[in-house]
């Protein structure tokens, strides 16, 4: 087979020496600044890129390649521990892995993270190898319609995730489009709700909203109870149980499928794969109220989706040189620095290239699974520290990711505020999930439709003339169906979700 | 002690300012060589695109030649106006510059009311390169030539679309270069805007829009694969990349001239002695053959102009912008 004849010759060119090396390398980076929020795999590839100019092309890319899946490792950990999500990709790992670190079972969430991540991801490169082709074509099929109809899609998983009450969930979820529409106006560059303030046109940045609604009340409310006691019960194990991995294993399937497919779509993200994991996940499940209090399949979901959508945004990649992601767009001026051209024809022109890069995912998956499992027992000793030592340093965490992503102090006071909102959220039992998730669709969902309306000359039939936009709207009503079922199912409405667990 | 130094400069300099009196100035610039502290250079996009690897490339190439590290900081945010704004604002020691392009700093002002800076209110150091425009339209297209295209747009306009990025941008202005040149309205034809030029191409690519004038890096591998058509370009002369496309003005459009550009301002009122060192570092950085080489591999053609051409032809620039940007219903 061909395939495989391809496979095994990029195979025997991953595995030298120096390249197992740089792939580890690249892994071990990608691990490090994905835990740190504010450092993402964009800026570490930027960065890096001038130094792998002395390397030869192949191994400069996979080590950089190994930034960025490493990178999608890396970002559950603060997620995890400390309710962090250091990236758009982890927002959903954290509403279940968060509460697990709560009730001790930090370790199993960091570790099935990891499984779930290489078995999601490994499964997704299997997809890469055999549809790259075809699907190249297919990503090209997708216009704005089709994207807006797909917005509308994740935009349905605000219903699972709007805890108790529907109306507060769905007012937090127009919050947050609200927020998505400060900044400049896509089309003609005008200011919208600036007040001609310079920091204000350039809008409001997710992750300073994230740590200000995700991370800052829950420091804050911590700090209220008589005992500091967060993390209340003992570190149970560290690995996850053999019940643990029986019920993740068709989430990790499931969710190496959604997030290859919706990575291959240029303009998406691993967020927006990870949320359709996790709610494929929560409406599939038998017991959808344990999401939002600590089911882990919800963080096996989730993981494996980003991981998967990495693979997923090699296929329009190295098939047609299109970036989907911004972290791919750093990679393509890596390809180009080294002379690779990436285009239509780099499978053709640089096949060893094109396949030593895939061989090496595989083997980075591998080392990316060894080094992780060890380090979960570390990570978790990070939560003997008392928690009036630990908050500080929470918060401070919180600040320099919130500053980082744009170098910019206007973007930690929107952390401070965005704390004080999620504060008074949370006080209120409003959910905060949904107002993260309606800022990041609602960019890309405003584009789409105005984008469509253009094509249309106005007219909105064009988004049930088209039949993959039809499918995909048809795929919401049932999903806002399935989330109204499951919610009916549940013995009460799901527990977390930004609401005070009692 | 270069610190004390050049706080006591700072100092005198802000006496100076205060009482007016005609304390030399120059007299601490030379005192404390520049650059004698690290630089900063802005670039007001996220990492990864043409600002950025250019900047990288031009940091390492510099901290080399000044024996000071010189290094990038992204100030990414409103289509690159936050940046720019930014350095607008920074204090005029050379230590902060910003890596411009065409677009944030002559369209930007051209076509949005209140912007917050002029194209006028920096100190030009000068230019590295540009990037030429390439009318393309998808392989399938029946129009094989530029004339063959804009005389079918003249025919219909209403059924023809165009792709984007921002109704401000090298993208539109080209388009509407062409075809106010051919005498259609360019309003009558739709322009889909996408966030990006990747996006442009991809739904050209995809069949989504029927033409576009992106930037060459953009379109060049698309259309070496077959997928895409090229039918000429806004470099004064033919490109190696595409030796077979005209140039606009062998193709009979010679309005179409719009071109991405990348270069270095810094704050209003710069000392001299600072924009000749930078005017002498980047011509002597463009005679590098790595940088040269690693710059043409970005598909940036290396094109010099020192700080006083690089301001005149910031200028023209941002007067035809302002024109074009009247007839794309931008007002200003």
């Amino acid at each position: 087979m061909d395939v495989l004849h391809h496979l095994a010759t990029g195979f025997s060119i991953a595995l030298t020496p120096v390249n197992i090396w740089y792939c580890f390398i690249g892994a071990f980076i990608g691990t490090l600044v994905g835990v740190l929020p504010g450092i993402g795999a964009t800026v570490s590839i930027a960065i890096l890129t001038p130094f792998t100019v002395g390397l030869g092309p192949t191994t400069a890319i996979i080590m950089l390649a190994g930034i960025y899946y490493g990178a999608m490792y890396g970002g559950s950990t603060t997620a995890i521990l400390i309710n962090i999500p250091g990236e758009a990709a982890s927002v959903a790992t954290s509403l279940d892995g968060y509460q697990m670190a709560r009730q001790g079972r930090a370790g199993p969430a960091l570790g099935m993270s990891a499984i779930a991540s290489f078995a999601a991801g490994t499964l997704s490169l299997i997809l890469l190898m055999t549809l790259a082709v075809p699907l190249a074509s297919y990503a090209l099929r997708f216009g704005p319609p089709e994207y807006f109809s797909l917005m509308v899609l994740g935009l349905t998983i605000v219903v699972s995730l709007v805890g108790r009450s529907m109306a507060k969930g769905l007012l937090a979820g127009i919050f947050g489009m609200l927020l998505a529409t400060i900044g400049m106006e896509p089309l003609t560059g005008q200011g919208r709700f600036t007040f001609g303030n310079v920091d204000l046109m350039a809008g409001i940045d997710f992750v300073a909203v994230v740590v200000g609604l995700f991370a800052i009340p829950e420091v804050l409310e911590n700090m209220e109870g008589p005992s500091l006691e967060v993390y209340r019960a003992k570190i149970r194990n560290l690995f996850p149980t053999g019940e643990d991995l029986r019920q993740s294993g068709w989430a990790m399937v499931r969710s190496a499928f959604v997030g290859f497919f919706i990575g291959v779509l240029p303009g998406s993200s691993g967020a927006v794969a990870a949320f359709m994991a996790y709610n494929v996940e929560k409406n599939l499940s038998a017991t959808p109220e344990r999401f939002g209090s600590g089911a882990i399949e919800g963080v096996a979901a989730s993981e494996g989706a980003n991981n998967a959508a990495v693979s997923g945004a090699m296929v329009p990649l190295l098939s047609l040189g299109i970036p989907v992601s911004a972290p791919m767009a750093v990679l393509i001026g890596a390809f180009m620095i080294h002379g690779l051209r990436p285009g239509p024809m780099l499978f053709e022109k640089s096949p060893d290239f094109v396949w030593a890069l895939i061989a090496s995912m595989y083997i980075g998956n591998v080392i990316l699974l060894v080094l992780n499992l060890p380090l979960v027992g570390l990570w978790t000793q990070l939560l003997r520290v008392p928690y009036p030592y630990l908050a500080p340093g929470i918060l401070v965490l919180c600040l320099l990711g919130a500053y980082g992503i744009r170098n910019s102090f206007f973007d930690v006071g929107v952390a401070f505020a965005m704390g004080l909102i999620g504060y008074a959220m949370r006080k209120l039992d409003y959910p905060t999930a949904p107002v993260v998730l309606a800022l990041i669709l609602s960019p890309m969902l405003e584009d789409a439709l105005r984008q469509s309306l253009t094509i249309s000359k106005g007219r909105l039939e064009i988004f049930v003339t088209r039949p993959i936009s039809l499918a995909l709207l048809a795929l919401a009503v049932v999903s806002v169906i399935l989330s109204l079922v499951s919610r009916r199912r549940g013995v009460r409405p799901s527990g977390a979700f930004g609401e005070k667990e009692k | 002690m270069v610190t004390k130094t050049f706080r006591t400069c700072a100092g005198l300099l802000l006496l100076a300012g205060l009482a007016s009196l005609p304390v030399p100035a120059a007299e601490c610039v030379a005192a404390a060589a520049y650059p004698s502290k690290p630089v900063q250079i802005v670039v007001a996009f996220a990492p990864g695109g043409s600002s950025d690897q250019v900047s990288r490339l031009l940091a390492t190439y510099l901290s080399k030649k000044w024996g000071q590290p010189v290094s990038v900081v992204n100030k990414p945010g409103g289509g690159g106006v936050v940046g720019t704004a930014a350095v607008a604002q920074a204090p005029a020691d050379g230590y902060t510059v910003n890596n411009a392009m065409v677009n944030t700093l002559a369209f930007a002002p051209a076509a949005q009311s209140n912007n917050p800076y002029t194209w006028d209110g920096f100190t030009y150091l000068a230019r590295v390169g540009v990037t030429p425009s390439v009318l393309t339209v998808n392989a399938g297209s029946p129009y094989k030539t530029a004339k063959e295209l804009v005389e079918a747009v003249k025919k219909d306009p209403a059924k023809f679309k165009t792709g984007v990025s921002g109704l401000a941008g090298t993208g539109a202005f080209g388009i509407a270069q062409i075809l106010q040149s051919a005498g259609v309205d360019p309003a009558k034809v739709d322009m889909v805007s996408f966030n990006g030029g990747v996006l442009v191409v991809t739904n050209l690519a995809g069949g989504h829009v029927d033409f576009v004038a992106q930037q060459l890096p953009e379109v060049l591998e698309m259309v070496r694969a077959g997928k895409l058509r090229a039918l000429m370009h806004t470099n004064p002369t033919r490109v190696k990349e595409l030796p077979d496309v005209p140039t606009s003005k062998e193709a009979g459009f010679p309005a179409f001239s719009v071109m991405a550009s990348s270069g270095y301002v810094g704050p209003p009122n710069l000392p001299p002695a600072v924009v000749t060192k930078w005017e002498t570092a980047i011509a002597d950085a463009l005679k590098d053959k790595e940088f040269a080489a690693s710059l043409e591999k970005m598909g940036l053609i290396a094109s010099y102009q020192n700080a006083k051409e690089f301001k005149a032809w910031t200028e023209e620039q941002y007067k035809s912008a302002k024109q074009l940007a009247g007839s794309l219903g931008l007002k200003k």
